[in-house]
C-alpha cells in the first residue's frame, strides 16, 4: 500500500475540489469514480507535483477560512465554485501579498482540473474512472476481441 | 585486400528502413549486425496507459527510448537562441520516435501513403523561396514506383485502387482491400461531394484480411500510439526483421547504443563502436564491416555521424562541408474540429479512413500544400485535452455535458503539409548536455520556414470547408504557427543529392567522400512530401538496399 500522500485535512480538500471538478449527474462525481486514488498514486510517483498539491490544497484552506471561518470542505458547493472559479480567473478576496497568492492559486486550481480529469478519463489501470464509468458516459467502448480467434496478443 | 572483417555490414538502428535493409542484404547472402538501441518490445511490454504512449506522453511513454539518460537540448526560442532547454524524451519539443525493434513502425498510424511526382520536384516546380533550402530530388517518382510496390506488397498495405486521382501512376493494385469504411467516412464524404474533391479511404499498413500468415485487423481503438493486439498492423518488427533473422545471416543486437562510426588512419570505415547493455551494466563493443549503414532516424543518424569525428573527419563524418544535420524537418499539422447534430462515431478503429490530396499540389499562391484526412480514434483523456471548444469551461458540470455530448459528435479533419525547408532548422551536438553514456546529445534549433505556416493557413481553411460542407454546425481550432518540425515524421538531416557542397550523400544513401558508409532512413528526404512519410522511407530503404547488395558482390 503506497503511503498516503495527504493529511486526513489535505484529503478532504481534495476530494472536495475534484467533486466541483468533475461533479456528480446521472454520472457519479470524480470521487465516486476512484480519482483520488489516481492522484494519490501519481504524487506518489511524482515528487514535484505532490509538493504542489499539498501546499496548494492548504493554501485553499486557508483562504476559505480566512474568509467564510471554513474549510473549503465544509462550505457549500455555490462558494466552493466561486472561489475556484476566483482562483483560475485570478480573482481573489483581498489580502496581505496578494499577487504572489493569487498566481500560486491560480496554478494550483488549474493543475487540480487536470488531474482530475485525468484520473476520470484516462484508463481505468491508472487508479481512477473506476469500472470505465466515463467512457460509458461518453461512449467510447473498447474492443473486446476475441484475441484466441485471431492469434492472440502478439 | 584488407583483412576479414567481422561483418559485411553493420546496420545501426532497426527501424523502418534499418528492418528493410537488413532483409534485403541477408537475404542476398550478406552477413548483419543488425543494431538496435532499444528493446525488442513484446505487445504486452507496450501498455496501453492512456497517460504515458507515444500519442500522449504526460507523465511517459511506452515504446522508448528510457526516459532517464536520454535527453536532449531544444531551443525553445528562435529570437532567442542562446536560451536553451534540457528535455526528457516524453517531453515537448523532444521529437521523440519510439526506440525498440521496428522503430517508429512499432507504434504507428501506419498511414501508407506514396508521394507524388511533383513532391520529387519541388523547386524546380515552384522555385526556391527566399531563405529556404528546398531542393529536388536527385531521383524521380518512377525511379521508386517499383520499391513503393515492394513496400506495399512486402510490409502489407490495403488501399482503395484507383480511388485517389491525383495519386502518381502505379503498376499493380494495392495487395489487400481497403478497410471497411466508418460512418464519419461517410458523413465527409458526402461533404466532399457537395465541394467536387476526391475522396478515398485511406491507404494503411495494416491487414484488412488476413495477410502473409498474420490475422486481420480487429478494428481496435487503441491503434495509432500502441502496439496491435491482433499483430494485423504491419511494421518492419514483425515482417522483414523476422525475415533476415530467419536466414541465419542476421545478428539482432538489442540494447547497443552505437557512439562511433570508426575510421582508419587514412580516414576509411572500417566498423562501429557501441555500448550495449545486457541488463548487468553497459559493455564497450566494436564490430568491423565491408560497410556500415546509420538508419537511426533525422536527429539520431545526424548526431552519430557528428559524433564520428576524427583526425580525418574532424567537423563528424560526411560533414566536411556543415550540411550534415541541416534542414531538419517533419510535418506541420493543421486541423479543425467540427461538432455535428447526429452522433457520428461507431468505434471501428483505426478512426482514419477518408482522405483527400485534391490539395498536395496546384494551390495559387502556396508552395506545395498537403493531404487532408479525419482523424485516429481519440483517447477519452487525448479529447479532454485537444477537443474543448474555447468557450467551454474545462471544469464543472459544464465540462462533463460537453464530454458526454461532444466526443461522439466531433470530427476531426487534419493532415500534414510539405514543410519547405530551412537550413537552420537543424541538429548539433549540445555542449556540456550527456546522455547515459557520457556521449554528448542532439540540440535541436531553429523553425520551419515560414512559407510552412502559409500553406499550413491554406489547409486549416480547406479543413473546416470540409467540415461545414459535412454539415458541422460549429467550428474549431487554430491554424498552426511558426515552430521547429520533426516530431515521427522527422527528416532531412542527411539529405541525397548530386552537389557534395548541399548534400550530404548521393542518390543510393552513399555518405560524398565515402565509399561504405552509408544513410538510410528518413534523413535522405531532400523534402518530406504533403504526406505521412513512412512508405517512401521504406521504399527508399529497398532501393537503396538493393544498391548496396550489388555494390558488394
Amino acid at each position: 500500500m503506497p503511503h498516503i500522500p495527504f493529511s486526513p485535512s489535505q484529503q478532504k480538500c481534495m476530494i472536495a475540489i475534484m467533486d466541483r471538478v468533475v461533479p456528480s449527474n446521472e454520472f457519479p462525481s470524480a470521487s465516486v469514480a476512484g480519482v483520488l486514488n489516481y492522484i494519490e498514486s501519481l504524487l506518489h510517483m511524482e515528487e514535484q507535483l505532490r509538493t504542489s498539491v499539498q501546499s496548494g490544497l492548504d493554501a485553499i484552506d486557508q483562504l476559505t477560512t480566512a474568509t467564510f471561518g471554513s474549510s473549503f470542505a465544509e462550505i457549500n458547493f455555490e462558494l466552493q465554485d466561486n472561489i475556484l472559479k476566483g482562483c483560475l480567473d485570478g480573482r481573489l478576496p483581498e489580502r496581505d501579498g496578494a499577487e504572489l497568492f493569487t498566481t500560486a492559486l491560480r496554478e494550483f486550481a488549474e493543475l487540480c482540473v487536470r488531474l482530475v480529469s485525468e484520473g476520470y478519463y484516462a484508463d481505468p489501470g491508472n487508479g481512477g474512472n473506476r469500472g470505465s464509468v466515463s467512457w460509458d458516459m461518453i461512449g467510447f467502448a473498447v474492443t473486446d476481441a476475441d484475441w484466441s480467434a485471431v492469434g492472440g496478443p502478439k | 585486400m584488407t583483412a576479414a572483417t567481422d561483418y559485411d555490414v553493420v546496420i545501426v538502428g532497426a527501424g523502418a528502413a534499418g528492418g528493410i535493409v537488413a532483409a534485403v542484404l541477408t537475404e542476398s547472402g550478406f552477413h548483419v549486425l543488425l543494431l538496435e538501441r532499444g528493446q525488442d518490445l513484446t505487445y504486452e511490454q507496450i501498455p496501453r496507459d492512456h497517460l504515458r504512449n507515444q500519442r500522449i506522453s504526460i507523465y511517459g511513454h511506452n515504446g522508448g527510448p528510457d526516459i532517464d539518460g536520454n535527453p536532449r537540448v531544444i531551443v525553445p526560442d528562435d529570437v532567442k537562441p542562446e536560451i536553451t532547454r534540457v528535455v526528457r524524451p516524453h517531453e515537448g519539443g523532444y521529437q521523440n520516435n519510439a526506440s525498440t525493434v521496428g522503430g517508429g513502425t512499432r507504434v504507428y498510424g501506419a498511414q501508407a501513403w506514396r508521394f507524388v511526382e511533383k513532391d520529387f520536384r519541388m523547386a524546380s516546380t515552384y522555385g526556391i523561396p527566399e531563405g529556404s533550402s528546398l531542393d529536388d530530388w536527385p531521383i524521380s517518382y518512377a525511379d521508386l514506383e517499383p520499391f513503393y510496390e515492394q513496400a506495399e506488397q512486402e510490409i502489407g498495405v490495403c488501399g482503395e485502387t484507383g480511388g485517389d486521382k491525383h495519386s502518381a501512376y502505379r503498376k499493380n493494385s494495392y495487395p489487400m482491400p481497403p478497410v471497411p469504411p466508418t460512418k464519419r467516412h461517410g458523413v465527409l464524404k458526402d461533404g466532399a461531394e457537395k465541394l467536387g474533391w476526391n475522396t478515398f479511404t485511406t491507404p494503411l499498413l495494416i491487414n484488412s484480411v488476413p495477410y502473409h500468415g498474420r490475422p486481420a485487423c480487429v478494428q481496435c481503438q487503441h491503434c495509432v500510439g500502441f502496439g496491435c493486439p491482433s499483430d494485423g498492423k504491419n511494421g518492419t518488427h514483425n515482417t522483414v526483421i523476422p525475415r533476415a533473422l530467419a536466414t541465419g545471416n542476421c545478428d539482432l543486437q538489442t540494447s547497443a547504443v552505437c557512439d562511433a562510426v570508426l575510421t582508419n588512419a587514412s580516414g576509411t570505415v572500417t566498423g562501429v563502436s557501441y555500448l550495449h547493455d545486457a541488463g548487468n551494466g553497459p559493455q564497450r563493443k566494436s564490430a568491423s564491416a565491408r560497410a556500415v549503414v546509420v538508419s537511426s532516424g533525422a536527429i539520431e543518424s545526424a548526431r552519430l555521424l557528428l559524433l564520428s569525428s576524427s583526425k580525418c573527419h574532424p567537423d563528424g563524418l560526411g560533414n566536411s562541408n556543415d550540411v550534415v544535420g541541416r534542414n531538419l524537418q517533419g510535418h506541420v499539422y493543421p486541423g479543425a474540429l467540427g461538432l455535428f447534430e447526429e452522433p457520428n462515431y461507431d468505434g471501428i478503429g483505426p478512426g482514419v479512413s477518408i482522405s483527400t490530396t485534391q490539395f498536395n499540389h496546384g494551390n495559387a499562391g502556396i508552395v506545395g500544400g498537403g493531404m487532408l484526412s479525419d482523424e485516429f480514434i481519440k483517447l477519452p483523456i487525448i479529447f479532454w485535452y485537444r477537443c474543448f471548444p474555447p468557450e467551454v469551461p474545462r471544469w464543472g458540470i459544464e465540462a462533463k455535458n460537453w464530454m458526454q455530448y461532444g466526443f461522439t459528435r466531433t470530427m476531426h479533419v487534419i493532415g500534414p503539409v510539405q514543410d519547405i525547408p530551412d537550413p537552420n532548422s537543424r541538429v548539433t551536438l549540445a555542449q556540456g548536455t550527456v546522455d547515459r553514456y557520457r556521449l554528448p546529445v542532439a540540440k535541436l534549433s531553429g523553425t520551419t520556414h515560414p512559407e510552412t505556416i502559409n500553406t499550413a493557413a491554406f489547409m486549416f481553411e480547406r479543413a473546416k470547408e470540409w467540415l461545414t460542407a459535412s454539415g458541422a454546425v460549429k467550428i474549431w481550432g487554430d491554424p498552426p504557427g511558426l515552430g521547429l518540425s520533426a516530431g515521427q515524421h522527422q527528416a532531412g538531416t542527411c539529405r541525397m543529392g548530386d552537389d557534395p557542397r548541399t548534400s550530404v550523400t548521393d542518390s543510393y544513401g552513399r555518405v560524398h567522400g565515402h565509399d561504405n558508409l552509408y544513410v538510410m532512413d528518413a534523413s535522405l528526404h531532400v523534402t518530406n512530401g504533403g504526406f505521412n512519410p513512412v512508405l517512401t522511407i521504406m521504399a527508399l530503404a529497398y532501393r537503396n538496399a538493393a544498391n548496396l547488395a550489388e555494390a558488394l558482390s
